[in-house]
C-alpha cells in the first residue's frame, strides 16, 4: 500500500495521549511549521511520574497500542486505543488558521467583514494544501489520528511527605485546572482524564488519600469517570489490570467523542450550503468546491469517525455514499483532467475503495469485497478511458498491479483465519448473502498468492508498454525544451507512477520479482509446490532477462533436482526448465549442468519439441562455454533421463557354470532425427553375483553396420581379461573383467543390439545391476550410469534379422547359474560286499577323466563315524594319513593332489582303513576337485559318498562240561603225591585236579565262505588259586577249513584245572578266556591272517562242594557184554562226608553192584562205586535209577554225566549204542575202565 | 445483442501418478485487448513456445485463439495437482464423510480462468479449465449460435467486465449504477439479462423469448428452454454443478478408452510412481474436443455420452 499518503488507508483507532509518564522534556511536534506557529500548548508544571510504576504503565500502554492490530473485529481487549505518550507538554494544532497574509492590503478595495477563519486543514483556509478546490487529503485523517486525541490522560503521582502535601495538592489542583482550561479554550472536545498513581498502601493512609483526592477532584471540577486513582499494587499484573479497567472506561468516553465528531460533520452536511473560503481564490481556475464535493467531504469525515467507533456498517454506507458522489456528475467529472486535482480525486477514489473493501472484509463479506474490487477497477478503467489517458498505457497497468497488490495486502492485514495456511483452503466460500447467487469463480476470495500473481502479470504488461515509449519521450524534459512543450502530461498517465523518461529506465524486473516472490511465499505456505515451481520459473525468467544467472540457477536447480515434473512426465514443463537452465548454466559456466541438460534434451520420446536453433550434437555441448580444464561429468539416470534406453537380457534365466550364456545389450537411441551420432568410448556393465564386470570399448570398424527393421545387430566377442591380475593370491579370482570391442556408434532412432556370450563361472545368482556409458570428447568426458531396475528392463530378445521375441521373464537381466556338471567319474571299484572286523580294509578308488580336456585334480577323502581307525589315502607311492577335520573328532579327512589327469585316462587310489575292533559303520565321502586346463576359472567338483558297514564275521557260544580227571588225587596220606615236583624253581600245582570239557559252538556270520585257519582259546585270567590248562585244538586241516556262512561248527577243548596246593582253602575258582579264530578271505593272499577274538563268559572250575561224576564204559563187541558204570564221588572239601548210594532196579537193564550202600569220604578224597549193567535194549537211552545222597544234609546230589551219558530231571541216562564199534575201540575202552576201577578202589 | 458466456479453455486428464495423459486446448473468444492476459512476449521468445507463438499469430485474424500457450496450460494443469493433494489432505485431517469425486472449483486463476476438478476412484483426475468469457453468444447470427471467437472484435473486454460490475454492485447491495449517467461507460449494462431472468425465462411464461430462442439452435428443440435459461444466466457466473455433466461425459469417454483392448493403461501409468506416455487415441482426443466445444453451462447431458 505504498505510494498512498501515510495514514490514508490505515484503520482508524481512537487516539489517546498519555502525558506524565516519560520525562517532561519529551514532547511531540506537529510536523508542519505552518501549524506550529499557532499551536496550542498543553503543559503541566508538575514532575512526571517516575519509578517502577511509571515504567510498567508505559510498557503496558506500549503493548496495548492498537496501531498495528489486524484490521478485523477480533480483539481481545475491551478497548482499542492508538496510544501516544508525551512528557509534560503537548502541542495541539490550531483550531483556526490565522488570517491570511495580504488580506489587510485589499481591505480598502473590498469593504468586507473580517474573514471567517477555518480550520487549517480545510480547503477554505488559504494555508491549506487543499485551497481552494481540493476535496480532502490525508492531512485531515492525520489530524485526527495523530494530533487531536480523543482522550488526554495526565498522570500524577501522590507524595507522602506530610510537610509538602498541602502545597503539592494545591499545585496539582491548579495544574489540572489550567490544562482543563487550555483544552476547553482550544475548541477541541478532547476528554481530559487524570490518573493519580502512588500514595500509601495502609488502610489508614488510604482513607486519608481518599480525602485528599476528593478535595482535588472537587477543586478541578472533574467527575469520577475522569478522575482516577491507582493505589499502589502488589504486582505488575494487578497494576495492569487496574490500568486496563481505566482504559476500558475511557474507551466509552472516546467513543462518545467520535460520535460527537461524526454528528458534527453530519450536521454540517445537512446544512446543504457551500461554505465560503476565508479569502476568495484568485489563482488557477478560482474554482471552489461544489455542494456535492462538500458532501463527499462530510461523508468521508462521518465515515472515518464511524470507523473510529468500529461501526463498520455505518462506515461502509458512508464511504459508499462518498464514493458514488465522487464519481457523480458534479465532483470528479468537472475537474479538468490536466489539473493535479484530477489525480487527487482518483487517489481519493482509491482510498475510498480500499476503505470500503476493508469494511466489507471486516464484516465478512468476502465475495462482496472481491466484487467491489472488480467494480472499482472497472469504474476507474471506464473513467480513465473517457476522461483520462486511457488504459492502453503503462500507467494503467501500473495501477492495476497496484490494485491487485493492495487487495493482497489488505487480505494479509485483515488476517482472515479461514484463509490461513493451516485451513487447507485456497479461497473462501461466499458469504451467506451471496451464497445463492451465480458467482464468478474469481468472486470467491482467493488467498494473497493469487493476487500477487495477478499483480505480477500487470507489471509485466506495464513493462511491455514502457518498452514501447518512443525515443523522443525517453529524454528527460530538461534536456529538450521542445518535448517539454509537447506536454507529455496529456499522452501518459503518470498517476502514481513515474514520468515516461523515468519509466523507460525503471527497474521493472525487481518489481515483477518482488510480486512473484510474494506470491511464491504464499503458495509455498499453502504447499502448492507445483504452482510455486511455476512462479519460480517465471522468476528465473526475469533473472535471466536481467542477466542475473546465478539467481536464476539458484531457483531452477532445485526444481530440476526435484525431478517432480520429469518423474510425473510433464515434459513440456521440464523442457522449458531445461532450456532456461541450460542457458543460465552456460553463462555461469557449469559444464556438468550443460552436459546433463544436453544429454536429456537429445531425447525425442519425451515429447520435447525440436529447437531449430540448436545443433543436436552432444559433442559440441561445451563449445561455447569457456572452461579452464576439461571437465569430467558423472551423471546417473536418477538425475537425467537418458535419451538412450538400455536393456540387458540373458537369453535364459538358468545357465551352467563353465558354459557361456548368450546375452544381449540393447541400446535404443531416442535422439532427435538428424542429431549427430553419439559415439560412446566404452560401456561397462556391472553385475551382482559371480559375473565379473563386462567392458566393451569402442573400435572403429569402418564398415557400416547392417540394419534391419532399424535394428543393428552385432555379435561381440568377449575376452576374459586376466592381464589385470596384480597380486591376487587366490587363483579363482584370476579373471577381473570380460572385455570386448565393437563399434559403439549410436545413430538417432537406431536400436543397437550387442549379442555376446557371457562366460558363466561360479554358481549362484547373478544380475546386471549397473550400466556405465563413457563418452569422451575433446571438451569434456561424461560417465553416465543407468541402474537396471526390475521394472525398467525390456523383455525383448532380438534375432540377427532384427526380429523381436518376447522374453516372458520379469527380470531378464538376472540369471541363475547352476554348478557345472562334472564329467569326471569318481568311484570305488572292486569293493567287497561285506567287510568284517579285524581285517584291514582296502578300498580302491578309480578316477576317470571323462572331460574333453585335461583336468588338474585334487582328491579329497573324508571318513566319519564312531572310533574311526587309522585311514591312509594312498595314490601311487604317495601316502597321506587322514587327520581330523571339522569341529568334531568323528571326521577325518585327507586331500591328495592327483596332478594333471589327461583326458580319457583312469587313475587309481586307495583308501586303507585299519582293522576295526568291533562292528561299526563309517561314512565315506570321496571328492574330486578339479578344473580343466582349458577353463581354469571354473572350479568343478565331483563327489561320491559311501557307507561302510563292518560286522563281526563269527559268533560263538560255550559250554563247560564236567569230566573225570584220570589222575589220582593226591592224598594227605601219601607224601609223594604232595611233593612239589618243581620244574626249574617254579612251583607246580599239586592240589586237586579236575577235568572239564569246553565245548564251543561257533558260526560264521559272514556273507561268504571264509577260510578258517586255526582255533584257539586263550586264557586271559584265572580267579582263585587254580591253574588251568587247555588243550590245543588240532582238528583243523593244513591250509585251513572253509567255513560256510550260517553254519554251526563245534570245537571241543579239554580243560584241566588243578589247584595249586592241597592245603588251599576250598573255594570256587573261575577263568576268563577268549576264543580266537584265525581266518582269512578265500581270495586273499595266503599270508594274510586275521584274528577275530570272541570273548567268552567267565567259566567256573574247581568248586568246593562235593560232586558226583558218573562214567560209563561199554564195549559193544560182544552182544552179551556188560556196561561198567562208575559213580565217582569227589569230596574237595576239608570235611568228612557220608553219602548213601542207591541203585534202583529197572526192566531195561540188569545190574550188579551195591543196591544200597553207604560211603564215607575223607577230606580231599574221592571214591568210586562200580556197577555192571547189562542193558536189554540197544541203540537207546536207558535210565539209571541211581541216587546219591549226602547223609548228613539229607541232600540228593546231582549226578554229573560225562561222555555217552545224559541227565534230565529224573535221573541219569546212559546211551546204549548199536554194536558198531570196532575191536580196537573196545579194547581201549576196556583198558580205560579197568584203570577207573582201580582208582575207585 | 451479444452475450459472453463461459466456455472450456482446456480439458486435461491426469493419471494416477500425477502424469498428464491428455490435454485439449480449445480456442476462446479473444478480443485483441485480452492479449495482455494471454502471455508476455518474453515467454514466447523461448524456443519451447515457438509453436504456440505461431498459433496466436495465425489466430489473431479470426479473433479466436487459446487463451494461453500449451506450456502455460500444462503448468496450470500441473498446479491443480497441488490442490488435489491439498483437498485430500484436508479431507484426511477433517476425516468426515467420503471424499466425493467431484471437487468442484479448484481455484480461479484470474478473472477469466478457473479450474474445476474431478477425481475418479482409480485416481484419474479430470480437470476442466473454464474461460469465464470464452464464448460470444450472438443471437443475430442464427446459423452459428455458439461462436468460439468467430465474431470480429466488437467490443473491448471491459464490456464483460462492466457486466460483472453491475452484478457485483448488486450483490454488494450498495446501490451501484444509480447515477444513470449516459457517459458513465456502462453501455453494456442494459444489454445484460437481469439477474432474475433465470426464473422468468421459463418455456411458458415468456413466449417472445421462446420465439427468439427458436432461432438459436435449429434441430435441438427439446433442449431449447433450458438452453435459453442457461445462456441468460451464464454471464453472471458458474456453479460447480454445471460442470458435472461434462465430467460425467469425460469419465464415460475414459471408460470407453479403457475398454479398448488395444489400450494398455500400464504404458501410461508406469508402476513405481512414474508417468508414462500420453494418450494417443484419436477418438479420445476427438471426444474431449467435442465435449469441450459442446459444453454450455447449465445444459445437462451430452449426446452419445
Amino acid at each position: 500500500m505504498e505510494g498512498y499518503p501515510a495514514g490514508s488507508l490505515d484503520h482508524n483507532a481512537p487516539l489517546l495521549i498519555a502525558s506524565g509518564l516519560t520525562p517532561p522534556a519529551n514532547t511531540t511536534a506537529l510536523g508542519d511549521p505552518r501549524l506550529e506557529e499557532n499551536a496550542i500548548l498543553v503543559r503541566s508544571d508538575l514532575p512526571s511520574v517516575d519509578g517502577d510504576e511509571a515504567t510498567m504503565l508505559l510498557q503496558y500502554l506500549k503493548n496495548c497500542d492498537a496501531s498495528d492490530l489486524a484490521w478485523n473485529g477480533r480483539h481481545a481487549r475491551r478497548h482499542r486505543f492508538r496510544i501516544r505518550t508525551t512528557g509534560r507538554t503537548f502541542l495541539l494544532p490550531p483550531r483556526r488558521a490565522r488570517t491570511p497574509e495580504g488580506f489587510s492590503i485589499n481591505v480598502n478595495s473590498i469593504p468586507q467583514t473580517p474573514p471567517v477563519l477555518h480550520s487549517p486543514f480545510s480547503p477554505l483556509s488559504p494555508i491549506s494544501h487543499l485551497y481552494p478546490d481540493g476535496l480532502i487529503d490525508a492531512r485531515w485523517l492525520q489530524k485526527h489520528q495523530d494530533l487531536i486525541p480523543s482522550v488526554y490522560i495526565c498522570f500524577y503521582s501522590l507524595i507522602n511527605d506530610p510537610a509538602l502535601i498541602k502545597l503539592y495538592d494545591s499545585k496539582m489542583k491548579s495544574d489540572i485546572t489550567s490544562i482543563k482550561n487550555v483544552l476547553s479554550q482550544s475548541g477541541y472536545k478532547t476528554r481530559l482524564a487524570v490518573v493519580i498513581v502512588g500514595g500509601e498502601s495502609s488502610t489508614f493512609g488510604y482513607e486519608r488519600i481518599q480525602e485528599r483526592l476528593e478535595v482535588i477532584r472537587r477543586g478541578t471540577g472533574l467527575d469520577h469517570k475522569t478522575f482516577l486513582y491507582i493505589p499502589p499494587q502488589e504486582s505488575e499484573d494487578q497494576l495492569v489490570a487496574a490500568m486496563d479497567a481505566i482504559l476500558a472506561s475511557l474507551f466509552t468516553q472516546s467513543m462518545d467523542y467520535y460520535r460527537d465528531m461524526g454528528r458534527h460533520a453530519k450536521k454540517k452536511r445537512s446544512r446543504g450550503i457551500t461554505p465560503q473560503p476565508s479569502v476568495p481564490p484568485t489563482s488557477g481556475t478560482s474554482r471552489t468546491l461544489s455542494v456535492q464535493a462538500w458532501n463527499v467531504r462530510y461523508d468521508i469525515k462521518t465515515a472515518v469517525f464511524s470507523e473510529y467507533r468500529q461501526d463498520m456498517d455505518a462506515a461502509l454506507r458512508l464511504y459508499d455514499n462518498a464514493y458514488e458522489t465522487l464519481f457523480g456528475s458534479d465532483v470528479w467529472q468537472i475537474i479538468p483532467s490536466w489539473s493535479p486535482r484530477w489525480n487527487e480525486a482518483r487517489l481519493l477514489a482509491d482510498i475510498l475503495a480500499l476503505r470500503i473493501l476493508r469494511c466489507l472484509q471486516w464484516l465478512g463479506h468476502w465475495s462482496g469485497s472481491v466484487r467491489r474490487w472488480k467494480q472499482h477497477r472497472d469504474r476507474i478503467s471506464d473513467f480513465v478511458d473517457r476522461r483520462g489517458q486511457g488504459t492502453e498505457n503503462y500507467g494503467w497497468e501500473a495501477w492495476q498491479a497496484r490494485w491487485a497488490t493492495m487487495m493482497a495486502e489488505l487480505i494479509d492485514k485483515v488476517d482472515i483465519i479461514e484463509l490461513s495456511p493451516e485451513s487447507f483452503k485456497l479461497y473462501l466460500e461466499p458469504e451467506k448473502a451471496l451464497a445463492s447467487e451465480r458467482l464468478q469463480p474469481w468472486d470467491l476470495l482467493h488467498h494473497p498468492g493469487y493476487w500477487h500473481q495477478l499483480a505480477s502479470r500487470h507489471l509485466i504488461a506495464r513493462r511491455r508498454f514502457a518498452r514501447r515509449i518512443p525515443e523522443n519521450d525517453r529524454k528527460p524534459p530538461e534536456t529538450s525544451p521542445s518535448t517539454r512543450m509537447a506536454s507529455n502530461t496529456y499522452a501518459y498517465d503518470t498517476y502514481m507512477c513515474p514520468e515516461p523518461h523515468e519509466e523507460a529506465d525503471a527497474d521493472h524486473s525487481s518489481l515483477i520479482l518482488n510480486a512473484l516472490a510474494c506470491a511464491r511465499t504464499e503458495f509455498q505456505l499453502r504447499q502448492q509446490r507445483r504452482l510455486s515451481a511455476e512462479i519460480a520459473l517465471d522468476c528465473a525468467n526475469e533473472y535471466m532477462n536481467g542477466g542475473n544467472f546465478r539467481q536464476a540457477l539458484k531457483l531452477l536447480q532445485p526444481l530440476r533436482n526435484d525431478m517432480t515434473f520429469r518423474s510425473e512426465s510433464w515434459w513440456d514443463i521440464s523442457e522449458r526448465l531445461n532450456w532456461m537452465l541450460r542457458s543460465a548454466a552456460k553463462k555461469a559456466r557449469l559444464p556438468d549442468l550443460v552436459v546433463a541438460i544436453d544429454w536429456e534434451l537429445l531425447n525425442r520420446s519425451l515429447d520435447f519439441t525440436r529447437n531449430k536453433d540448436w545443433e543436436y550434437d552432444i559433442s559440441k555441448s561445451l563449445n561455447h562455454v569457456s572452461l579452464d580444464s576439461k571437465p569430467h561429468v558423472a551423471l546417473t539416470d536418477e538425475q537425467v533421463i537418458p535419451f538412450v534406453s538400455v536393456s540387458f537380457a540373458f537369453k535364459s534365466d538358468v545357465g551352467k557354470a563353465g558354459q557361456a550364456c548368450p546375452a544381449q545389450l540393447v541400446f535404443t537411441s531416442n535422439a532427435f532425427p538428424g542429431s549427430a551420432p553419439v559415439v560412446l568410448q566404452g560401456v561397462e556393465i556391472r553385475f551382482e553375483g559371480s559375473i565379473k564386470p563386462l567392458n566393451i570399448t569402442h573400435k572403429e570398424t569402418g564398415a557400416t553396420i547392417e540394419e534391419r527393421n532399424n535394428v543393428a545387430f552385432s555379435a561381440t566377442n568377449l575376452i576374459e581379461d586376466e592381464s589385470l591380475v596384480a597380486s591376487s593370491e587366490d587363483e579363482e579370482d584370476a579373471i577381473t573383467s570380460l572385455t570386448g570391442a565393437d563399434d559403439l556408434t549410436l545413430n538417432p532412432g537406431q536400436t543397437r543390439v550387442f549379442e555376446m556370450a557371457v562366460q558363466l563361472r561360479e554358481p549362484g545368482e547373478a544380475a546386471a545391476t549397473l550400466l556405465k556409458m563413457v563418452y569422451d570428447t575433446d571438451t569434456f568426458s561424461l560417465d553416465y550410469s543407468i541402474q537396471f531396475r526390475d521394472t525398467s528392463t525390456a523383455d525383448v530378445w532380438y534375432t540377427p534379422s532384427g526380429m523381436q521375441k518376447r522374453l516372458s521373464r520379469t527380470r531378464p537381466h538376472l540369471i541363475n547359474i547352476q554348478p557345472r556338471p562334472p564329467k569326471m567319474d569318481v568311484k570305488l571299484v572292486n569293493n567287497k560286499n561285506q567287510y568284517y572286523t579285524d581285517e584291514r580294509i582296502i578300498l580302491d578308488i578309480e578316477l576317470n577323466n571323462a572331460e574333453d580336456a585335461d583336468a588338474i585334480t585334487k582328491l579329497d577323502v573324508q571318513v566319519w563315524g564312531e572310533e574311526v581307525p587309522e585311514v591312509v589315502l594312498k595314490m601311487g607311492d604317495r601316502e597321506k594319513t587322514c587327520v581330523p577335520v571339522g569341529e568334531d573328532d568323528k571326521t577325518i579327512g585327507a586331500t591328495i593332489p592327483v596332478g594333471t589327469l589327461e583326458k580319457s585316462t583312469v587313475t587309481q587310489a586307495q583308501i586303507i582303513l585299519g582293522p576295526a575292533e568291533m562292528p561299526v559303520e563309517y561314512s565315506l565321502s570321496i571328492k574330486a576337485h578339479y578344473h580343466l586346463v582349458t577353463d581354469p576359472a571354473t572350479p568343478i567338483v565331483q563327489d561320491d559318498g559311501y557307507r561302510l558297514i563292518i560286522i563281526n564275521p563269527f559268533e560263538a557260544n560255550y559250554e563247560l562240561l564236567p569230566r573225570l580227571h584220570p589222575d589220582p588225587w593226591p592224598s594227605l596220606f601219601d607224601p609223594s603225591s604232595l611233593a612239589n615236583t618243581a620244574d626249574e624253581g617254579r612251583a607246580a600245582p599239586c592240589g586237586l585236579a579236575q577235568k572239564w570239557l569246553l565245548a564251543t559252538r561257533y558260526a560264521s556270520f559272514a556273507t561268504e565262505e571264509l577260510q578258517l585257519l586255526d582255533l584257539d582259546i586263550s586264557i586271559l585270567k584265572t580267579h582263585g588259586s587254580v591253574q588251568c590248562n587247555i588243550s590245543k585244538y588240532d582238528n583243523i586241516p593244513e591250509g585251513g577249513k572253509t567255513v560256510s556262512p550260517r553254519t554251526m561248527e563245534t570245537a571241543d577243548f579239554d580243560v584241566e584245572s588243578r589247584r595249586m596246593s592241597l592245603d588251599d582253602p576250598p573255594g570256587q575258582s573261575s577263568m576268563e578266556i577268549t576264543f580266537l579264530l584265525k581266518w582269512r578271505r578265500v581270495d586273499s593272499s595266503p599270508d594274510t591272517v586275521n584274528i577275530t577274538s570272541l570273548p567268552a563268559p567267565r567259566l567256573f572250575v574247581s568248586g568246593s562242594e562235593p560232586r558226583v561224576v558218573a562214567t560209563a564204559e561199554y564195549k559193544p563187541v560182544d552182544p552179551d557184554s556188560v556196561m561198567f558204570l562208575n559213580v565217582v564221588i569227589e569230596n574237595p572239601s576239608h570235611h568228612f562226608l557220608t553219602f548213601s548210594v542207591t541203585m534202583d532196579p529197572s526192566d531195561r537193564f540188569a545190574f550188579s553192584g551195591p543196591k544200597t550202600c553207604s560211603l564215607n569220604l575223607l577230606p580231599s578224597s574221592r571214591r568210586v562205586v562200580r556197577y555192571r549193567v547189562l542193558p536189554f535194549v540197544r541203540g537207546a537211552w536207558i535210565r539209571l535209577g541211581l541216587t546219591v545222597k549226602d547223609k548228613y544234609f539229607q541232600k540228593v546230589l546231582r549226578i554229573l554225566p560225562t561222555e555217552g551219558m545224559n541227565v534230565d530231571k529224573e535221573g541219569v541216562l546212559v546211551w546204549v549204542p548199536e554194536e558198531t564199534t570196532t575191536a580196537d575201540d573196545d579194547e581201549k575202552r576196556e583198558e580205560k575202565n579197568e584203570d577207573d576201577e582201580d582208582d575207585g578202589k | 445483442m451479444a452475450t459472453i458466456v463461459p466456455s472450456i479453455a482446456c480439458l486435461g486428464v491426469i493419471g494416477r501418478n500425477n502424469n498428464p495423459l491428455h490435454l485439449t486446448i480449445l480456442p476462446s473468444y479473444n478480443p485483441s485487448s485480452a492479449s495482455a492476459i494471454t502471455s508476455d512476449p518474453e515467454k514466447q521468445q523461448q524456443p519451447a513456445t515457438t509453436i504456440s507463438a505461431s498459433t496466436t499469430a495465425s489466430s489473431a485474424a479470426t479473433g479466436a485463439s487459446p487463451l494461453r500457450t500449451p506450456l502455460q496450460f500444462s503448468l496450470l494443469l500441473s498446479s491443480t495437482l497441488d490442490i488435489f493433494e491439498l483437498r485430500a489432505r484436508a479431507h484426511a485431517a477433517s476425516g468426515t464423510g467420503a471424499l466425493s469425486g467431484d471437487l468442484g472449483l479448484l481455484c480461479a486463476v484470474d478473472e477469466r480462468l478457473a479450474c474445476y476438478g474431478y477425481e475418479t476412484n482409480t485416481g484419474v483426475r479430470f480437470v476442466a479449465v473454464v474461460d469465464m468469457r470464452g464464448r460470444l453468444l450472438d443471437p443475430t447470427l442464427p446459423s452459428t449460435t455458439l461462436i468460439h471467437g468467430a465474431i470480429p472484435e466488437t467490443d473491448r473486454s471491459s464490456g464483460g467486465g462492466a457486466g460483472n460490475t453491475g452484478a457485483a454492485g448488486g450483490g454488494a447491495g450498495t446501490g451501484t449504477g444509480t447515477t444513470g449517467d449516459d457517459t458513465s461507460g456502462l453501455v453494456n449494462l442494459p444489454s445484460l439479462p437481469p439477474l432474475s431472468g433465470i426464473g422468468i425465462l421459463s418455456p411458458t411464461s415468456s413466449s417472445t423469448t421462446v420465439t427468439t430462442s427458436s432461432s438459436f439452435i435449429p434441430g435441438t428443440s427439446s433442449r431449447k428452454p433450458s438452453l435459453v435459461a442457461s445462456i441468460a444466466s451464464a454471464s453472471t457466473g458458474l456453479r460447480d454443478a454445471e460442470l458435472k455433466p461434462l465430467f460425467k461425459a469425460m469419465q464415460t469417454s475414459w471408460v470407453r478408452l479403457l475398454q479398448n483392448p488395444f489400450f494398455d493403461l500400464d504404458e501410461h501409468v508406469l508402476p513405481g510412481g512414474r508417468g508414462g506416455r500420453k494418450i494417443t487415441s484419436k477418438k479420445f482426443g476427438e471426444d474431449m474436443r467435442r465435449l469441450g466445444m459442446g459444453w454450455i453451462p447449465g445444459v445437462g447431458g451430452f449426446e452419445g455420452f
